[in-house]
């Protein structure tokens, strides 16, 4: 068996042309286009087999013997190690349509099975994050956003009093420990808005309490101490990370486009997540009021009044939405509520 | 340089329906190994693209093993993931930490640069990178910052600073590259770049401002067109698309204007590059042409849900190959005898330092 190619001398950019002859386990070079004499060489290593590219051999001298075409049939038995993962591999990249067909539809299930897999994942993490270091994080967060976004409170103190009080209340009864601090605060920029951070505590300015009238404020915040309780802030954010985290190492050296693609679809999943954990907290909001004998309606209500307060651009569903359609959470509430 | 010599274009010989299979095959083993095999799947896809480039005859070759990059990338998983943690920890420390990264960015630079160059060679001479510290350091966080605080007026200079040591601090075995070009077509391209920008943005910013009327006179009149845009405002999904469409008349003359200069950066240091006396460089690349590629190879990528993408990127590579040219004396034996046994020992350096990879 012989191959005709170009041999390279180590740190040297001369060229030369010659053929490798194989003689049962012997290797020759034959230099001069085939016509000189054969010089014994023992090979070192080859490289794995890619597609379009014949693999060059590495002999024990350093020299390189590069072939201008493909290598004969079993020409390299026997040489190079792992050879099988990596004809496994080459083989897998010729492709064909079958192979392509599953490729793609192994490519979707993997997709989907990733979907299912990442949060199951965050969410082991976070049985493993204690209460404490999450309830530091949370601190951690409020101070930074408190800085950014905040300023102090134009409500009077009774009925800020009034409201921090019976939902106080209702997170002691329905076992939430320990009580977050409930706080109030201005912020033109956010509007009217309530969140929770991770461990508490939980936040709603003062254009929201504004809109609202008592039983609807509680509702809200109970809301989101249902988010609180399910640690939803905690696990959002590790299953964005495991999911960015993923897209990077998958894809970190595909160049620019494809990178900046995966980040969005997955940004797009991460809508998703955000999506059911706002159902979820809906759903512990209307157990908890119904626990203090208070009416899950009150958060029907003053999701109303949020979507009228904003107009028909809140109205409708997009896929671009961190929250379900207002009229889909009315409705559920509906249901659920007595 | 003698006269006889003869300009030779670079050839990629490189096909889509061939890398397709690559491309996929090794995005399915990444994603079913979460994310462990992208580390081989880069050299084979680096080893696919060099192994299709020919260089005055011979290809090109990547040498990298994928447990030493995937080493590095863990490396830096474990600093990124560390760095978060420490946010929540200690914000002070994390600010700290920022600093830290600033200092031994350019570190990581050069040895990155070097791992990359010394994997791969050329007729089995292993090229190479001499990069320092300050001169990284100048040119990826000084000159940029300067370009920035003088708003973009300093911009050809701190180009022409980063092409120069880029092209002064390569070498092929022990032969170094070397280039050094005059100020002026520079300042020209950059000039070139902010005209051509300037005169593409005024159809777009006209067009802009047209579907912008269109928008705010539906609700003052009522007629057939502004009923088919009540219709078209009621589909689902349409301000997203409004956006998007706004957004890329406002983005596209300014890519434009960025391709422009770099395309116009790389002919003119890559028109002053040499090898030693052993070969000259030419390229030939068209600003327009290369910005029409970029635009519908993203667009395509995009339509067909990326199964394009392998094709655009073998499509992108043939061009930047086919205009680029080598004009060497002695085509077959460039610098035969000046080489020792420089390769070997380096690549052995090399594979200590890990694959830490940073993008450019």
């Amino acid at each position: 068996m012989r191959v005709a190619g170009h041999l390279y001398r180590p740190g040297s950019s001369a060229r030369e042309e010659a053929v490798l002859v194989r003689r049962g386990e012997r290797f020759l070079v034959v230099a001069d286009g085939g016509c000189g004499a054969g010089e014994e060489v023992a090979v070192a290593a080859l490289d794995a087999p890619l597609a379009g590219v014949p693999p060059a051999l590495t002999l024990a001298d350093g020299r390189r013997f590069v072939p201008c075409e493909a290598l004969p049939a079993g020409f390299a038995a026997g040489i190079a190690p792992s050879r099988h993962l990596w004809r496994w591999i080459d083989w897998l990249e010729r492709l064909s349509p079958l192979k392509a067909a599953v490729l793609l539809v192994l490519l979707a299930l993997a997709a989907g099975a990733l979907r299912l897999a990442v949060p199951l994942a965050a969410d082991g993490v976070a049985a493993l994050v204690p209460a404490r270091l999450e309830q530091a994080i949370g601190r951690q967060a409020f101070a930074r956003f408190e800085q950014l976004a905040l300023s102090p409170t134009r409500i009077g103190p009774a009925r800020r009093a009034r409201i921090a009080f019976a939902a106080s209340e209702l997170a002691r009864r329905n076992g939430i420990r320990p009580v977050p601090a409930i706080l109030f605060r201005d912020s033109t920029w956010l509007g009217a808005n309530a969140f929770a951070f991770p461990g508490g505590p939980v936040v709603m300015t003062d254009e929201l309490l504004e809109l609202l009238d008592d039983d609807e404020a509680v509702a809200v915040i109970a809301h989101e101490l249902g988010h609180v309780e399910g640690r939803h802030g905690l696990r959002q954010s590790l299953r964005i990370g495991g999911l960015l985290l993923l897209v990077s190492v998958v894809i970190a050296d595909d160049g620019s486009l494809l990178e900046e693609m995966a980040a969005a679809a997955a940004s797009l999943v991460h809508l998703g997540y955000s999506r059911a954990f706002e159902s979820e907290a809906d759903a512990a909001a209307a157990r908890y009021l119904a626990a203090v004998g208070r009416s899950p309606q009150a958060l029907a209500g003053a999701l109303r009044k949020l979507a009228a307060a904003c107009g028909p651009g809140c109205e409708g569903e997009s896929w671009l939405a961190t929250h379900p359609a207002m009229a889909e959470r009315i409705a559920a509430l509906h249901a659920g509520g007595p | 340089m003698d006269e006889g010599a003869r300009e030779e274009a670079i050839r990629f010989t490189g096909r889509a329906g061939e890398y397709y299979g690559i491309w996929l095959a090794n995005l399915v083993l990444g994603i079913l190994t979460l994310g462990v095999f992208s580390a081989w799947a880069k050299v084979r896809r680096k080893r696919y693209f060099l192994g299709h480039t020919f260089v005055l005859g011979d290809r090109l070759d990547y040498h990298a093993r994928g447990g030493t990059i995937l080493k590095g990338r863990l490396v830096v998983v474990a600093a990124l993931l560390a760095y978060g943690a420490l946010g929540y920890v200690d914000p002070l420390a994390q600010s700290a930490a920022l600093v830290a990264l600033v200092g031994v960015w350019p570190w990581l630079l050069n040895r990155a640069l070097a791992f990359d160059a010394r994997m791969t060679s050329w007729r089995n001479v292993r090229f190479d990178w001499h990069g320092r510290y300050w001169g990284v350091m100048a040119i990826y966080t000084l000159w940029p910052l300067a370009a920035v605080l003088t708003l973009g007026l300093l911009t050809p200079i701190a180009a022409r600073a980063a092409r120069h040591y880029l092209a002064n601090h390569y070498a092929l075995g022990r032969t170094r590259f070397a280039a050094a070009t005059p100020q002026g077509p520079w300042w020209a391209a950059f000039l070139g770049a902010i005209l051509i920008a300037a005169l593409f943005g005024v159809p777009c910013a006209a067009i802009a401002m047209g579907i912008f009327l269109a928008f705010i006179s539906v609700n003052t009149a009522s007629n057939g067109f502004e009923a088919a845009l009540h219709w078209l405002q009621s589909l689902p999904g349409f301000e997203e698309a409004g956006a998007l469409v706004l957004a890329l008349l406002f983005l596209l003359p300014l890519w434009l204007g960025i391709v422009f200069f770099r395309v116009q950066a790389r002919n003119i240091v890559v028109e002053a590059l040499t090898l030693g006396d052993a070969a000259r460089f030419h390229s030939r690349l068209r600003p327009l042409g290369y910005f029409w590629i970029l635009v519908s190879n993203a667009a395509l990528a995009l339509a067909t849900a990326l199964q394009l993408y392998p094709w655009a990127q073998i499509r992108r590579w043939r061009y930047l190959a086919q205009r680029t040219a080598v004009t060497a004396p002695d085509p077959a034996a460039v610098f035969v005898a000046s080489e020792a046994a420089a390769g070997d020992a380096l690549a052995d350096a090399a594979s200590d330092i890990g694959g830490i990879e940073i993008g450019l």
